[in-house]
């Protein structure tokens, strides 16, 4: 009951956030230089072709009536169409979804598997090397921009060691170990800034909860280090490292746009890019709708594992 | 509570002890030094190039190390020492106007929302929807909409910044609202922009700049990242981003121009955000790092 409860009540706080995201993708076309609908005519279109189009497009009608009706389409599944290419934004997006999602899941499995035991093990042995290597790797990740450890990689892993491809992308269906295999460089470069954010927070959450009672009484009836350090304390320290993963999606999406380029993936963050350089606004405003609505939903996901990871917070 | 004694009447004495304090903090002391190296650089840029950083000479393309060209050229000639130069000016000044927007407009919506109930929740709802919206996504849409310039980078970059402002700024105000001191000038009739700025400016200020150090390194980091991808600074406006998108052909030949370009970011944004660590450590150990400012 309480948990159906909590989970109601967070769906439906989502709500007006995702409308905000669809109110500032609808924007954006208003504060677009230029006439988009003149750019759509073509250059040897007429005032009265431009009017056609523009009421076709029903952008003759009173700007809170076009946001209901964009925002009516959408909720239909119903993006618009490219300025570009004619076809429609959503089969657009359908097909550049899936390298972008790949690269994040391998992002954020690989990220959470190296991360958390870092954080962890450096607030064990707190002031210890590793402690003090992951402090200033993580300090030097944040500094240094994505597309430069993207060429750090391609330049050491495949120019000079010739271990992996410089760039494309294999889909799943050509087989796990080829499509593995041209992720590998992605994934190191967009893993650094998650693996030191991860870590980060890790390692607070955990010193935190090792000065604990139940900590001590643990190592008091002579539980062995490894189950204090990795069932007991890392239980109770996980609500902040689960959180630090989901508000992580929005700094691992502005990374992939980037590192898509770096590496030539046909994913969603280039075609971002190219319909910027294009000016296509309906898939600009698709993208965001896209990204922003995975991002809510993700971290909507992230807030109901909580009740997993501490049973107290449904009852609250 | 340091910052607060700036703000108090003895502030001059204080200030110094807070300046005495801050040099003798070895992180602070780090990033400052190289805050004020690059503004030294950004400065003079005119006077350290040795070659006018635009100048084309397309036979004396992609050269080594040499006395005159002292980190040699790129594809097209030109001298990369002088282009490092003149682009600190450009990291600076995208830095230092991102920030400044993002601070004000931000620090202003938070005020209003903490202080007006009404507001607060339209313009609370407005920010998280804002910040749903990855900052980078978000600027590369704004730019696609405002078209390439550096006024409208600075703005496309610090917008998704304001709603991470403004929730700070909202928050301690929240707090602050409800201190017995308030509570205790509101009682005595002190009238709200008083109220503002004796009590509750002086404890946003701490936060505040420890954010705004954030937001210049970040601002630095997604300037470089939107010229990389050909969004950014026009092509002629030789930006560190600029200079590293431009090796992305001949960096096998010559490693140093994309190195050299991405050392100088990369020390820029460590600079600044050792500061801010240091800073942060020293005004609130409480204060979490704010995850947003971490590109």
């Amino acid at each position: 009951m309480a948990i159906t409860g909590v989970l109601l009540k967070r769906s439906v706080s989502v709500i007006p956030v995702l409308g905000v995201v669809a109110l500032i993708a609808f924007m954006l076309l208003r504060f677009a230089s230029g006439d988009p609908v003149a750019q759509l005519a073509g250059d040897n279109a007429d005032a009265a072709a431009i009017a056609a189009i523009r009421a076709r497009l029903g952008l003759d009608q009173p700007l809170a009536m076009q946001f209901l009706n964009w925002l009516w389409r959408m909720l239909h599944g119903d993006l618009g169409t490219s300025i570009v290419s004619g076809q429609p934004v959503t089969a657009l997006i359908a097909q550049r979804v899936g390298p972008t999602v790949a690269v994040s899941i391998t992002t954020i499995v690989f990220s959470v598997l190296v991360g958390v035991p870092i954080g962890v093990l450096a607030a064990w042995r707190r002031g210890g090397w590793l402690d003090r290597f992951a402090m200033w790797t993580s300090v030097t990740g944040f500094a240094v921009p994505t597309f430069a450890i993207g060429y750090f990689w391609i330049y050491l892993l495949s120019m000079q060691f010739r271990l992996f491809p410089v760039q494309g992308y294999v889909p799943l269906s050509d087989g796990l170990g080829l499509f593995l295999w041209h992720l590998t460089l992605p994934t190191l470069t967009l893993s650094l800034v998650y693996i030191a954010l991860i870590a980060r927070v890790a390692r607070t959450s955990m010193l935190e909860v090792l000065s604990e009672d139940f900590v001590r009484t643990a190592r008091a009836k002579g539980l062995p280090e490894r189950i204090v350090v990795f069932k007991h304390a890392l239980r109770n320290a996980a609500v902040p490292i689960v959180s630090i993963v989901g508000i992580g999606i929005a700094l691992l999406i502005g990374g992939v746009v980037v590192t898509e380029s770096v590496f030539n993936l046909p994913g969603l963050g280039r075609l971002t890019v190219d319909s910027v350089l294009a000016r296509d606004y309906p898939v600009i405003q698709g993208v965001i709708i896209v990204f922003g609505g995975a991002y809510v939903a993700i971290n909507l996901l992230v807030d109901l594992s909580y009740t997993f990871f501490d049973p107290r917070i449904s009852q609250q | 509570m340091s910052v607060i004694a700036v703000n108090s009447p003895k502030s001059s004495v204080n200030l110094r002890a807070v300046a005495g304090k801050l040099l003798r903090n070895r992180t602070v002391l780090f990033g400052l030094c190289i805050l004020v190296v690059l503004s030294l650089m950004a400065i003079f840029a005119s006077l350290l190039w040795t070659v006018d950083p635009a100048a084309i000479k397309p036979r004396l393309r992609l050269r080594p190390p040499s006395a005159a060209n002292w980190l040699g050229t790129d594809n097209l000639g030109r001298d990369i020492w002088s282009r490092l130069i003149y682009g600190s000016q450009v990291s600076l000044i995208v830095g230092a106007a991102v920030t400044l927007i993002a601070v004000m407009l931000g620090s202003l919506l938070g005020l209003i929302a903490g202080m007006v109930r009404w507001i607060d929740n339209v313009l609370m709802r407005m920010m998280d929807g804002m910040m749903a919206i990855p900052a980078i996504l978000l600027a590369i849409a704004l730019i696609g909409g405002l078209g390439p310039s550096i006024t409208t980078i600075c703005v496309a970059i610090a917008i998704p910044e304001i709603p991470r402002v403004a929730r700070m700024v909202r928050s301690v105000v929240l707090t602050v609202r409800e201190e017995a001191y308030v509570e205790a000038a509101v009682s005595m009739g002190t009238r709200l922009p008083v109220l503002m700025a004796r009590h509750i400016v002086p404890n946003i200020l701490a936060p505040l700049i420890v954010q705004a150090t954030y937001i210049a390194s970040s601002a630095i980091l997604i300037e470089a990242s939107l010229s990389f991808l050909g969004i950014g600074m026009p092509d002629e406006i030789p930006s560190w981003g600029n200079m590293m998108s431009d090796a992305r052909l001949y960096f096998q030949v010559r490693p140093g121009l994309m190195l050299f370009p991405g050392i100088c970011i990369a020390l820029t944004v460590l600079g600044i955000n050792r500061l801010g660590d240091g800073l942060r450590d020293m005004l609130d150990p409480r204060l979490a790092r704010s995850v947003g400012g971490i590109k």
